[in-house]
C-alpha cells in the first residue's frame, strides 16, 4: 500500500514537471524549429502536436524497454530512425490532404531535439510506466503551447480560426513568419512563469534550460601572428619569460631562478580572518645562509657587510620581482606562472592582506616583538641597511611573502629577530 | 570559375542574407542552447558544415535516379534519414577508432548530425532544384550560419542576463525568444520579404 502511494506520487510529480514546470517549449526551449515554421494555423498546429505526442510516447517507451544498455552515440542515431518510422505515415497522410507549408518541415520532426532530451534524461533512467507518464506529460505540455501559438498566429495573421474567417479582424502577415512565432513564444513563456509564480522555483530546475551564466565566445586571446612571433623569440633566446605587461624596471628571470613557493591552504584560509600567515617558501639562494643569520641577529645599529648587502640586494630584487610577477596579470610565461603563481583565489586574498601589512608594520612601530622565521627578510633591517633606494622597492619589501610573522613582546624586548 | 563563385554566393546568401536559422527556424534550438555555453562552437559548426555537405552531395546524387525522383515525400524522408544515419555511423567509427577521440567529442558528432539544420539541406536542394555545387554551397553556408547565429545570440544573452531592468517574468527563455525574434525580423528584412498587410 505504501509503495503504491509512492509510485502515484511520483507520477503526479512527473506530470506536473513534464507539462508545466519543465515545459519543453517555454522553459526547456526545445523543439522550437517546427513550431515557428509549421504552427501558423490551428490545423497545422494540431498536426504537429499530435505527431510530437505520438513520437514522444513511442520513443520513450522503446528507449526505456530496449535501449538502456546501448552506448549513447548509437542511441541517438536510433532515435532518429524511430522518429522517421513514426513520421512517415503522417507525412503521407498530410501529402494526401494537401496541407500547405507543412510538407518540408514535417519530416524534420524526426530529428526534433525534444525526443533526444527526454529519452536521454528521463527514459534511460526510469521504468516504462514513468517514461510513458513523462512522454504524455511533455506531449501535452508541448501540444497545448503549439495549439495556442497556432491559434494566435492564425487569428492575427490570417484573420481566421481553423480556416473560418473571423469578421472585422485586422491581419498582420508578419506574424506568420518565424519571427512572429518567436514573439508569441516569448510572451507565452512570460505568461507561464507568471502563472506558476513561486511554484516555478519549487521543483529542481537542473533539467530546465536556465540562464545561470553565459560563457564567453571561444575567441583566441592572442592572434596567430603574436603566437608565432613569441615562438620565434623563444627560439633565438631573447627571453623565455618575456611579458609585455611587466613594468620596465622589472628584472627578467629565467625559469630556473624562479622559486617554488607553496601555500598551505589551511593557513591561507585562516589568514583571511587572522593576520597570522604561514607561507612556506623554498628559495634557492647562493648566499650563505649562516652569514645572513648572523646579520639578522645583529642589532639595528650594526652595519651590514658589503657581501651581505649584496646578498640582501639580490634577495630583495628576487622578492620584488616575484611580487611584481604576481601582481601582473599577464605573467611572463605560462610555465613560470604555473610554477610560482597558480594559487587561485586564496592566494590572491593573502597577497591583498600582505599588501596592506598593517598589523606587522604596526607591531614594529609599537615596539612589539616580531618573529621572523628562516629565510625571511626583516623589512626594517633592509630599509636601514641602505640597500633599497626607491619607495617602490620599500613598498615591495613590505608586500613580500614572508614566513610566519607573529607578534610577541618578548622577542622585541630582547632586540632579536628570530629566524 | 563561375561555378565556384555560384557556390560561394549560395553559401554567403544562406548564412548572411537569408540566415537559415533566423529566417527559417532551422536548428534554432541548438543555436540557443549553444549560445549559453559556446565552448565547442567552432568544432560543432565545422561538423554541421561537414554533415550538411556530405548529406547534400549524396542525396543530390540519389535524387538523380528516376525511381527516387518521381516518388513521394515519404520515400524521400526515408532516404534522407537513412543517408544521414549511415554518414553519422561512418563518421563516429572514424572519429572513435581511427582518430581515437574522447567521449565528449563523439557526443558532439551526434549533436551536429541530428539537427533540423542538417536534415533540411537535402529538402531545400530538392525543392530549389539546386546543382551539385549549389548543394555544397548550401552545406557550407549552413555551418557558417550556425556560427553566426550562435555568436549573435551569445552577445545578446550576456547583456540580457546582466540587465537588471528586465522584469523577473521575462528573464530566461522569454527574453531569449524575444531577442531571437528581433534578430529574425532583422534578417527577414535583409532577405527582402515584404511585411505589408
Amino acid at each position: 500500500m505504501a509503495v503504491k502511494r509512492k509510485v502515484e506520487k511520483n507520477i503526479k510529480k512527473v506530470f506536473a514537471k513534464g507539462a508545466l514546470y519543465h515545459n519543453p517549449l517555454l522553459i526547456e526551449a526545445v523543439g522550437i524549429s517546427p513550431v515557428v515554421a509549421i504552427a501558423v494555423s490551428l490545423k497545422t498546429a494540431a498536426y504537429l502536436a499530435l505527431i510530437t505526442m505520438v513520437l514522444l510516447i513511442v520513443a520513450e517507451t522503446l528507449t526505456s524497454l530496449f535501449l538502456k544498455k546501448l552506448p549513447r552515440h548509437i542511441r541517438i542515431g536510433i532515435y532518429m530512425l524511430i522518429g522517421t518510422a513514426v513520421v512517415i505515415p503522417f507525412v503521407t497522410l498530410v501529402e494526401a490532404t494537401a496541407v500547405s507549408n507543412i510538407g518540408l518541415f514535417l519530416p524534420l520532426v524526426s530529428v526534433n531535439s525534444i525526443i533526444v532530451l527526454h529519452c536521454e534524461r528521463y527514459a534511460i533512467h526510469r521504468n516504462v510506466k514513468l517514461s510513458i507518464a513523462d512522454s504524455l506529460a511533455s506531449g501535452i505540455g508541448y501540444g497545448v503551447v503549439v495549439l495556442v501559438v497556432g491559434f494566435l498566429r492564425e487569428l492575427l495573421g490570417s484573420g481566421s480560426v481553423f480556416g473560418v474567417p473571423v469578421a472585422s479582424m485586422p491581419k498582420s502577415s508578419g506574424i506568420l513568419m518565424p519571427f512572429g512565432g518567436f514573439i508569441v513564444l516569448g510572451f507565452l513563456a512570460a505568461l507561464l512563469k507568471t502563472l506558476l509564480g513561486s511554484g516555478y522555483y519549487k521543483y529542481n530546475s537542473q533539467d530546465a534550460f536556465e540562464l545561470t551564466g553565459i560563457d564567453d565566445l571561444p575567441i583566441p586571446k592572442y592572434s596567430a601572428i603574436t603566437l608565432l612571433v613569441s615562438k620565434l623569440l623563444d627560439k633565438i633566446r631573447i627571453s623565455k619569460t618575456y611579458s609585455p605587461e611587466l613594468p620596465k624596471n622589472t628584472q627578467v628571470i629565467m625559469d630556473k631562478d624562479l622559486p617554488e613557493i607553496e601555500v598551505e591552504k589551511d593557513s591561507a584560509l585562516k589568514a583571511k580572518k587572522n593576520i597570522e600567515i604561514e607561507i612556506i617558501q623554498g628559495i634557492e639562494t647562493k648566499a650563505d645562509t649562516s652569514d645572513i643569520k648572523e646579520t639578522e641577529e645583529s642589532t639595528k645599529a650594526e652595519t651590514i657587510d658589503k657581501t651581505k648587502k649584496d646578498a640582501f640586494k639580490e634577495k630583495v630584487k628576487k622578492q620584488s620581482t616575484i611580487s611584481n610577477h604576481k601582481k601582473s596579470k599577464g605573467a611572463a610565461s605560462l610555465e613560470a606562472k604555473a610554477k610560482a603563481f597558480d594559487y587561485g583565489d586564496e592566494f590572491k586574498d593573502i597577497l591583498e592582506e600582505l599588501s596592506a601589512y598593517e598589523k606587522t608594520k604596526k607591531g614594529i612601530d609599537d615596539g612589539q616583538a616580531v618573529e621572523i622565521s628562516e629565510d625571511a627578510i626583516n623589512p626594517q633591517e633592509i630599509e636601514q641597511s641602505g640597500i633599497i633606494d626607491s619607495d617602490d622597492q620599500k613598498k615591495d619589501i613590505y608586500n613580500m611573502d614572508t614566513e610566519s610573522i607573529k607578534t610577541g613582546k618578548d622577542s622585541q624586548e630582547k632586540g632579536e629577530c628570530e629566524n | 570559375m563561375t561555378a565556384f563563385f555560384d557556390m560561394l554566393t549560395m553559401a554567403l546568401y544562406i548564412s548572411l542574407i537569408q540566415n537559415m536559422i533566423f529566417t527559417g527556424g532551422f536548428g534554432v534550438t541548438e543555436s540557443i542552447r549553444m549560445a549559453a555555453k559556446p565552448r565547442y562552437l567552432l568544432p560543432l559548426a565545422l561538423l554541421i558544415a561537414y554533415f550538411s555537405v556530405t548529406v547534400a552531395l549524396v542525396c543530390r546524387s540519389l535524387d538523380g535516379i528516376s525511381f527516387i525522383k518521381n516518388s513521394g515525400i515519404g520515400v524521400h524522408a526515408l532516404l534522407y534519414a537513412g543517408v544521414l544515419f549511415i554518414i553519422y555511423v561512418a563518421t563516429c567509427l572514424f572519429v572513435a577508432k581511427i582518430l581515437k577521440a574522447e567521449e565528449k567529442i563523439i557526443r558532439r558528432v551526434g549533436v551536429a548530425a541530428f539537427n533540423t539544420l542538417v536534415l533540411a539541406i537535402p529538402y531545400i536542394n530538392r525543392l530549389s532544384a539546386a546543382s551539385m555545387l549549389d548543394s555544397v554551397g548550401l552545406g557550407l553556408g549552413a555551418g557558417f550560419a550556425f556560427a553566426i547565429s550562435v555568436t549573435l545570440i551569445n552577445l545578446g544573452l550576456k547583456r540580457i542576463n546582466d540587465n537588471k531592468t528586465i522584469p523577473e517574468v521575462f528573464k530566461g527563455t522569454a527574453s531569449i525568444f524575444i531577442y531571437v525574434a528581433l534578430l529574425s525580423l532583422a534578417f527577414t528584412g535583409l532577405s527582402g520579404r515584404s511585411l505589408s498587410l
